[in-house]
This record gives structure tokens, sequence and C-alpha cells, in this order.
């Protein structure tokens, strides 16, 4: 019995939750039924359809469009997602884009009210994305080169382009959610206004936790985009022939000569060549190619990613907790590639002369 | 640096092997080469996806069959009219064609696959020790045999064998050349008439 | 518009499962029974065929790469099995294709371990092991 009465209550509230219309319009396709079919289902169906084509996909809104939008709630919940204690107004400040002040002071301006008299309260994050940006870069740089000891400067510069483009910091700040809380004029938000909103928030956590802070932010969220990445393919050497007897005669080798080590199928379209690189009769390196020639490019940008020990074997990133007690030289400068030719060159014209005279 | 593309230019590549078929069994030997042009020795085999090498054998010749095989080893063939059976025993076959035998063998082996076809003309058989230049120019590894090779009796010097002791001498009137193939009159008595190889 | 909703919908369902095949069986509703009621029998009979398909797939690549090491496949699987090393057929031919050198050291592994099995023992004594392998037989010899 009472059992009985307890189904007839829960059924008439659940009936009484929903306001009658708006069962009606937005529930009607979802609502699943046991026996049969209605009768009018099908045509509904139909005639939304049809109706969705006449009047084209739905047009691109701004989140805070919509009636459920608390952007002091979201402002929160940005620093609480990424576990950061942000000062609110500095990250407030961080996503106010400067088309988005230049648009409100044009507004004032239309409606006629005096800016000097009543002043426009809002700062744009220009200067915050500026300190941001320089404490990235120099933090990336920082830690590539302890990370990868012999890679040439040039490399880490390349990988350092790699992660700092507007490209790579746009979709770091896509993805961590700052798309919705950007204050900007134009929409969709554009790739460089997400970029420095990014480099903002950076800028910001800089202002309010200080240099280590930020720094951590940095490996968490900028430098973990090189998983799984390839960091030799990132920067191109244009002679690594050249690049490789230069290293080997500077420090006192003989010269790299390439051997082919074997062949297969070598009056095919499918060709393969194996050549191998010596110096002194050691062993360096080796790599495939189609040609004897591509072979022997590869083989000596293979040699020099073993000198640079950035090879595939190499041991991974260190991040998240192991990269605590990560002891970083923040003055270290690697050495240039550019330098090693210029030594050859030096050299080489020196010898040159010597044996002329 | 690219260097990932020539790594896996170099796994896709077909490598080419050589099998000296020297005194081999031509089934033992198909079911080795077989392996190799199905792709089976590699990691990266799919039945599917194209990674089969090509062989090439040289001295199809001289290829060994155990027990009676070359007379009881039939090959069949029907040309689909009526009365258009006919069988021949490998001996005969081996005849017309050297390559024939371990051809067919390697057919045999690759049966029920959908890309038998493909797979067959990656198989390059040469009769004898003579491969074109631009073949042997692709090859590059070799194929391990599948039996040790015997030791003929004209290998051994005539002092060894005479030195190897004999159970009975055959009597001096025996004869033993009259029986040999190539000496009789009709050599193939034993098939009927329908049934021999034209 | 149908007269009758409920034939429109058996049409829906059965286009469902006929979506994805070739000419008029796809669309035509009068067509696609036979073929739909084929491809679920289909379906039925060829569970079974499909994972024994995969395990034989697993089982030619692992062999693969045991013969690059001069191992056979089954005794590969049996030294690895007894020794508790718990990686199943999927993994080791994932190993076997993308990480050659740590197959290879468990092809080191399963030859030494399959060479105590054979010998009873007397393996450790017959030739030095490599290098980084301790197996049980060792361990209790040194006791």
């Amino acid at each position: 019995m009472a059992a009985s009465i307890l189904k007839t209550i829960a059924c008439a509230t659940a009936r009484s939750t929903l306001p009658k219309t708006f069962r009606i319009s937005t529930f009607m396709h979802l609502k699943v039924q046991k026996r049969g079919y209605d009768q009018y289902r099908m045509r509904y169906l139909k005639e939304m359809y049809q109706k969705r084509l006449d009047v084209g996909p739905e047009k691109q809104r701004r989140r805070s469009e919509w009636i459920n939008w608390n952007y002091d709630a979201e402002i929160y919940a940005f620093g609480q997602r990424l576990g950061e204690e942000f000062n609110e107004s500095t990250l407030r400040q961080a996503f106010i884009n400067r088309s988005y002040v230049e648009g409100e002071r044009k507004k004032r301006e239309e409606l006629g009210i005096d800016i000097e008299a009543v002043p426009l309260q809002l700062e744009d994050n220009t200067e915050l994305a500026e300190e941001g940006f320089a404490l990235m870069s120099s933090y990336v740089k920082v830690y590539l080169r302890n990370i990868y000891p012999y890679m040439f400067e040039e490399g880490i510069s390349a990988v350092h382009d790699y992660l700092t483009t507007d490209k790579m910091l746009a979709h770091i700040a896509k993805h961590v959610g700052c798309e919705d809380l950007i204050l900007s004029e134009e929409f969709p938000v554009l790739e460089s206004t997400l970029s420095t909103a990014f480099k903002a928030v950076i800028g910001a956590l800089f202002n309010d936790k200080g240099q280590e802070q930020a720094e951590r932010f940095v490996r968490d969220f900028v430098i973990t985009q090189l998983i799984e990445k390839d960091i030799n393919e990132l920067w191109h050497i244009v002679n690594p022939m050249g690049l490789l007897k230069a290293m080997l005669s500077l420090n006192g080798k003989g010269e790299p000569e390439p051997r082919l080590l074997w062949k297969s199928g070598a009056n095919t379209i499918m060709s393969l060549y194996w050549v191998g690189i010596y110096s002194d009769k050691e062993f360096i390196a080796k790599s495939p190619g189609e040609t004897v020639l591509i072979a022997e490019e590869m083989a000596a940008r293979e040699a020099i990613k073993r000198i640079m020990k950035t090879d595939d074997s190499r041991a991974p990133l260190i991040i998240g907790r192991a990269a605590e007690n990560l002891m970083l030289d923040y003055n270290r400068v690697n050495i240039s590639a550019e330098d090693i030719i210029q030594k050859f060159y030096e050299k080489s014209h020196s010898e040159k002369n010597s044996s002329t005279s | 640096m690219a260097h990932n593309r020539v790594m896996q230019w170099a796994v896709l590549a077909r490598t080419w092997w050589i099998y000296d078929a020297n005194q081999q069994c031509p089934f033992r030997s198909a079911y080795r080469l077989t392996t190799y042009l199905q792709g089976l020795h590699k990691p990266v085999y799919h039945r599917h996806g194209d990674v089969g090498d090509h062989v090439v054998v040289f001295n199809t010749r001289h290829i060994a069959m155990r027990g009676e095989f070359w007379r009881t080893y039939k090959h069949f063939h029907h040309t689909r009219f009526a009365g258009g059976f006919s069988r021949a025993s490998a001996y005969r076959v081996h005849e017309e064609d050297p390559t024939r035998i371990l051809e067919r063998a390697c057919h045999n082996r690759l049966s029920g696959l959908d890309n038998k076809r493909t797979l067959m003309k990656r198989l390059h058989l040469f009769p004898d020790e003579e491969i074109p230049e631009e073949i042997l120019e692709n090859v590059t590894g070799q194929i391990q045999q599948v039996q040790a090779i015997p030791k003929k009796l004209e290998d051994y010097s005539q002092r060894e064998i005479d030195s190897f002791p004999r159970l009975f001498k055959m009597p001096e009137d025996y004869d033993i050349e009259s029986y040999k193939r190539e000496n009789r009159l009709e050599p193939d008595q034993h098939t009927s008439k329908a049934w021999r190889l034209k | 518009m149908p007269k009758n909703p409920t034939r429109e919908w058996k049409r829906v369902m059965q286009r469902r499962l006929s979506w994805h095949f070739r000419n008029r069986k796809r669309n035509c509703y009068r067509l696609s029974l036979c073929p739909v009621k084929k491809s679920l029998r289909f379906s039925t009979t060829v569970r079974p065929i499909r994972r024994r398909n995969i395990n034989h797939l697993f089982a030619n690549r692992i062999a693969a790469g045991c013969a690059q090491h001069g191992v056979q496949y089954s005794s590969f699987m049996r030294a690895l099995y007894e020794s508790n090393v718990l990686l199943n057929k999927k993994m080791l031919a994932q190993l076997s294709i993308y990480e050659p050198r740590s197959f290879q050291s468990l092809c080191e592994f399963a030859k030494k371990r399959h060479t105590e099995l054979v010998q009873k023992g007397l393996a450790t004594a017959l030739d030095p092991p490599p290098s980084g392998i301790i197996t049980r037989d060792m361990i209790k010899k040194s006791i």
C-alpha cells in the first residue's frame, strides 16, 4: 500500500517538475516510447529537418550571450581548474584585449560621454603579455639548453620558435579554456588574440606569485607540447655534411668518410641504399635512403644527431614532479653551429696560407 | 630532419633474396621461399599489407626429390574440354621445363591467397647458374638452404672408391646399361598412351 | 507524408542496417531485406573467426621477430610464460615492430631460459651467460 502511494507521488512530482510548454517544445524527440510510435513524430522531425535546411546552420555566438553565464564564477574557476591562485584583478586584466578597450572608448564617444570626466577604468593585457612572453621565452631556452646540453644554439632557438608561435600558443590557450573568457571586439577570437591572452596569463602569474610559479606553469603547459615530437625535425640543417666535417676537424679527428654498407633493388623503383659514415676508420652513424646521395645526407644528419645527443634513444623530457628539483643553469649558452663553421674556415685558410708560403 | 621518412622507406622497400636450389627438396624449399614472398619474416607482416620480398632462385635443374618421388609424384592438368585431362610424372615435367616443379610447389603453398599471382611474379626462377646481370645487381641477401648438399659419387677420387669395402662384386656379364632410361627403345611403357605428356 | 507512421519507422530501422551496402540494396527497402538478414547471420559467424585471425596475425609477427634473433616461437612463448613475464601476444607483437631492442633482449632471455630447460641445469656450467641476464638456475647455483 505504502509503496503504491509512494509511486504515485513520485510520478506526480516528475510530471509537475517540467513545465508543460517546455516539455513539448524541446523534449519531444528525445522521449522514448515503449510501444508503437506516435502519429506526429515522424512528421515533426521531417518538418524540423526541412526548417534547418532552409534556415541554415546556427549562428556562432559568444558564450556570454547565453543566459547562464557568470563571468565572475568563470574567472574564479579558471584559476581553480589550473591549480593556480591568481589575483582576480590581474587575471581579469589578462583577458582584456586592446581591441575591447578601444571599442568601449568609441562607444562612449558615440554616446557623448566625456572620457576625462568619467575615466574608463580598463587596462588591456599588452604589458602583461610582454612580461609573460619575455619570461616564457627565456625559460624555454634555459630549460632546453640544460636538458640538451650538446644541442646547437640554432637548434635550441628553432625548438623555441616552434613552441612560441601564435598557432601553438593559441592551441594551448584554447584547450586551457581561455577562449570564452577573452574580451575582444572580434568574434570568433583570432589566433593572435588567444596567444596574447595566454602570454598575459603567464605575465599575471609572474606578477602575483613570482618567477618560480610562472616557470612551473610554462613547464607544465608549454614545454609539454614537445612530448611525442621529434625535436630533430624542427631544425632544418642545410648542409649537414659540411657541419659534420667542421666539427670533426675541430675535435682533431679525420674527415668523415661515407661508405656504402649495402644496397637492395638497385635497378628497381624501390631501391634502397644504406650509407655509413666513418672517421679515422671508426663508425659514427648510418642511414638508409632511396639513392646514395640521399642516404649519405641522412647519415650525416644522423651523425649530427648522435653528436648533439638527441638521437632516438635519448631520455624522455624531465617534466612534472621530477622537474621540481631540476638545477637549471640560467647563464648557460650552448655551442653555436655558425661559430664552429667560422672557426673551421679560419683554420683551413691559415693552414693553406702556411703551406703555400 | 626528415629522418623518419627514410626509416619508413627502409622498412617498406623490397629486399631481393637469392636461393641456391642445388640438391634441395622443392617442397621444403617452397615452404621457406613463400615465407619470404609473403613477408612472413618481417614483424610488420599483414595479410593485406604488401610487404613481401623478391626471391631469385637458381640451379632449379638440380633439385632433389626423396624416395620414388620423381616417378610417383604427378602433375595434373585439365583443359576443361572432354577428355582434356592429362597427368605426368615429375621427371617428365622436369624434362620439359626445369623450373616448373619448384614453381608449382610454391604456387600450391600459396593456395587460398588473393594476391597469389602478384606474389608469384616476385619469384624469379633460373634453371642453371646463369642469372641476368640486371637481376643479380638487385640481390642483397641469401636464403639458407633447407638441407645439406650430399657428396656425389663423382666427387670422390678413384682411390677412395677403390679403398671402400665391398660386400660383393658384380659378375662381368651383368647387364646394367640396357636398363638405363636413355638406352631403352620405348621408355614410358608404364604410362598409358592417353596420359602421356605431349 | 506516409499514412502509417509505424511503417515509416520500420523502414528507418531497416536503413540503419543497410546503409553500408552497395548499389540499390542500400536504399530500396524491398531489396535490402534479404541482404540485411544475411549480413546479420554473417556477423554472428564471423565473430570467432575474426578473433582467430587476429590471434594468428600476432603469432606471425612474434614468430618473425623471434626468427631474426634465432629463437623459435614456441620456445620463446614457453620461456616467457614459465618465467612469469606477463606480456600478452598483442603487446609482444607491438614490441617486435616498434621496440626491436626491447624485443631483442626478451629473445636473449628466452634463449638462455630455453637452453636451461633443455639441458636441465647444465647450461650455466657450459657457457658464460650474456651480461644483464639473471635466471633461476644461476641463483640456485650461487647459493
